[in-house]
């Protein structure tokens, strides 16, 4: 296999066929909880893409350098959590100081992330898979798209769903469980790409 | 759905956890285990069981360390104690329950970020004693145990047929394997939250503003569990601060007051001291001279 | 400056100690871990060779060699079977890490003429009613006395060598055939004396 087609599949899998909110169920909170409008959707959804991206790499880095050479891997969870929670509030002084466009854009998402569990889920993944650090940041992007993806989706169609005449007891959560759920189905279709 | 029980006692504890405040059901909180793991009853309790360990341990350990860990740095804190509880939860269950460590696979590790742990050591262990906080977690857990159970036994019950693995629908029925697989868990939540919207039930997704939950909305909930209790303390903090400050200054400028009976020439630094808290340095040492 | 030493001196006491402790509990249960993998693949193994003795013992004209890990498919363990004290087959224990919900690790029996005696699941984490369903007989028993590489179909099975996929699973169903696919060409090459098949 070539590496380009190494590339795609790998983006198709983890984006579309294991998609991690609708088929793995991480990141939920966030999905259900800042999906009322296409706008913050995509603040989101650019915050997680960046955030899982870098610390896809970093954990990579560490489980490999690390916490494999000194025979420590089952340090990986209090690791990698400590080290998201850290590169979040990194990321985040960062932005402040050099680009406070971006930070005025993803600022208000960023302190959310360090307990959106697609972030530690994927850092786990990687590990479990043995992925090498490439792939690990291609997982990871892929993953974060995926999330990108979803959440997007289901904001378009909550804006647009927004006014409809819906059964009392239906308004606010259970009808966008059910949106989820029928997008999950959805979903289920690209497995056939499997 | 009242019951009258003194506050903070281990009985009051158990009956918050379990109904009055269930985690599941009331505050809609920890959805991602909620949905992934609940495929089977067996998977749903194993799942409440392990979160309940991790809560009465990190409940318990945070309630003992209140007064230790300073309060710029608990977040991090509570993260580490919490996740290294998490590892010996799972070490132990990869030694001696190996089956159900298998079924619950990645979702263990992750019992670090479920919103309710870190929720009840911000909003209750760091607040309370050892006792109520160690009751407070069995009763969050058992909570989390018995709605995770009763959700995984539904979806079994309709997506395969069984109940704790055993046979109980006939033969004739079809399962409905939906039911089981994703959108299952999306189609049961919806439909149960519904159901409490319906009969006016308690619970997150109907009560705005509501101080319990976050009724989903991150900003409220899983972004710092307790963002705005935290806030709460840091305004109660500063308000003490104000009024110490105030309080100090006030003094000085009696004393200053005093002097300049004694000796007109101070007057002038005691009243900058008295002016606001910013001149506090100065007006100390010049009312101690 | 002196509030931010405190606290972190009192973050990497917390820390320290956590570290500690983590290593402790990790001593402790090492073994009971490898204990319960042991004998999960014991199980397994002789599940795959019923009424066989199954032993570490190197017969005659069976190299030692190192299997090497394809499209991360890892052959974890292997070891013989002697039925009556003649040498019966070979039995692997071998994961692959492309499940629906993690890694597939397979029992996989190959007897002294390259063909499968049978396979048994030693751990998943796939969902239940679903891939789960891999653990069952009406799936396992497919795989039994097949000599080349098993291919899987949705469309029911036609030639020897297929299988037919778990309904509604067609992630674990080829998880498990890679695995599968990946001890059974490594003990063919170990029976016909280390050449590659």
């Amino acid at each position: 296999m070539s590496s380009f087609t190494t590339i795609l599949l790998t983006l198709i899998t983890t984006m579309l066929i294991n998609n991690v909110v609708l088929s793995q169920f991480m990141g939920l909170c966030p999905f259900l909880g800042v999906s009322k409008q296409i706008k913050t959707a995509l603040g989101m959804g650019a915050a997680v893409i960046f955030v899982i991206t870098v610390s896809s790499a970093v954990t990579a880095v560490l489980y490999r350098f690390v916490l494999l050479r000194f025979d420590m891997t089952y340090l990986n969870t209090i690791v990698f959590i400590v080290v998201i929670a850290a590169l979040v509030q990194f990321v985040e002084m960062i932005l402040k100081k050099f680009s406070p466009a971006l930070y005025q854009a993803l600022g208000v998402y960023l302190p959310l992330i360090t307990t959106n569990c697609a972030v530690l889920g994927v850092a786990l993944t990687n590990v479990q898979k043995d992925f090498s650090i490439g792939m690990s940041v291609l997982n990871g992007f892929g993953t974060a798209a995926g999330f990108a993806l979803s959440i997007l989706l289901l904001a378009g169609i909550r804006e647009k769903t927004a006014h409809n005449p819906i059964p009392k007891s239906f308004r606010g959560m259970p009808i966008t469980l059910l949106t989820a759920g029928l997008m999950a189905i959805a979903f289920f279709g690209f497995k056939m790409l499997a | 759905m009242s019951m009258k029980l003194k506050k903070d006692t281990p009985l009051e504890r158990l009956w918050n956890g379990l109904v009055r405040e269930n985690p599941t059901f009331v505050l809609m909180l920890g959805m991602c285990p909620t949905l992934a793991v609940t495929t089977g009853a067996v998977n749903g309790l194993g799942m409440g069981l392990s979160t309940a360990a991790v809560l009465i341990l990190s409940n318990t350990m945070i309630s003992l360390l209140r007064k230790v860990i300073p309060d710029q740095v608990r977040m991090p804190a509570y993260i580490v104690i919490v996740a290294s509880f998490v590892t010996v939860v799972e070490m132990l269950m990869h030694a001696f329950v190996t089956g159900l460590y298998e079924a619950l696979g990645i979702y263990i590790p992750l019992i670090v970020v479920n919103c309710i742990i870190l929720g009840r050591a911000e909003a209750y262990a760091s607040k309370h004693g050892v006792l109520a906080s160690a009751f407070d977690g069995l009763g969050m857990g058992l909570g989390f145990t018995a709605a995770l159970t009763i959700i995984g036994l539904v979806r079994e019950l309709l997506g395969a047929g069984t109940a704790f693995g055993a046979q109980v629908m006939p033969d004739g029925y079809t399962p409905i394997s939906i039911f089981i697989l994703a959108p299952g868990a999306f189609f049961v939540l919806a439909a149960l939250t519904a159901l409490q919207n319906k009969l006016k039930a308690p619970s997150a997704t109907n009560t705005e503003n509501a101080p319990i939950a976050c009724g989903g909305d991150c900003t409220r909930c899983a972004g710092s569990c307790g963002a705005v209790n935290h806030e709460a303390v840091v305004t109660a903090r500063t308000e003490r601060r104000a009024a110490e400050a105030e309080e100090a200054a006030r003094k000085k400028a009696e004393a200053a007051a005093r002097l300049k009976a004694e000796a007109g020439e101070k007057a002038q630094a005691a009243a900058l001291a008295g002016a606001g808290t910013a001149a506090d340095q100065t007006g100390k040492e010049d009312a101690d001279r | 400056m002196k509030p931010i030493m405190k606290n972190a001196l009192i973050l990497t006491a917390i820390t320290l100690i956590a570290g500690i402790c983590l290593a402790a509990v990790y001593q402790i249960t090492k073994d009971p871990i490898a204990e319960a993998e042991r004998a999960a693949a014991m199980a397994a193994y002789e599940d795959v060779f019923p009424a066989c003795v199954i032993t570490n013992d190197v017969p005659a004209g069976i190299p030692i060699a190192e299997p090497a890990p394809q499209n991360g498919v890892k052959i974890e363990d292997y070891k013989f079977a002697y039925e009556d004290g003649v040498f019966a087959g070979i039995a692997l224990r071998v994961t692959s890490p492309n499940g629906y919900g993690g890694g597939v690790t397979v029992a996989v029996g190959v007897d002294t003429d390259g063909r499968l005696t049978g396979i048994s699941v030693i751990s998943q984490s796939e969902t239940a009613g679903l891939g789960a369903n891999c653990v069952k007989p009406e799936f396992t028993k497919q795989f039994a006395g097949i000599g080349e590489a098993v291919v899987w179909t949705k469309s029911g099975k036609s030639a020897p060598n297929e299988i037919d996929a778990i309904s509604g699973a067609t992630v674990t169903t080829k998880a498990v055939t890679e695995a599968v696919n990946a001890a059974l060409s490594f003990a063919q090459s170990l029976l016909k004396g280390g050449e590659a098949v």
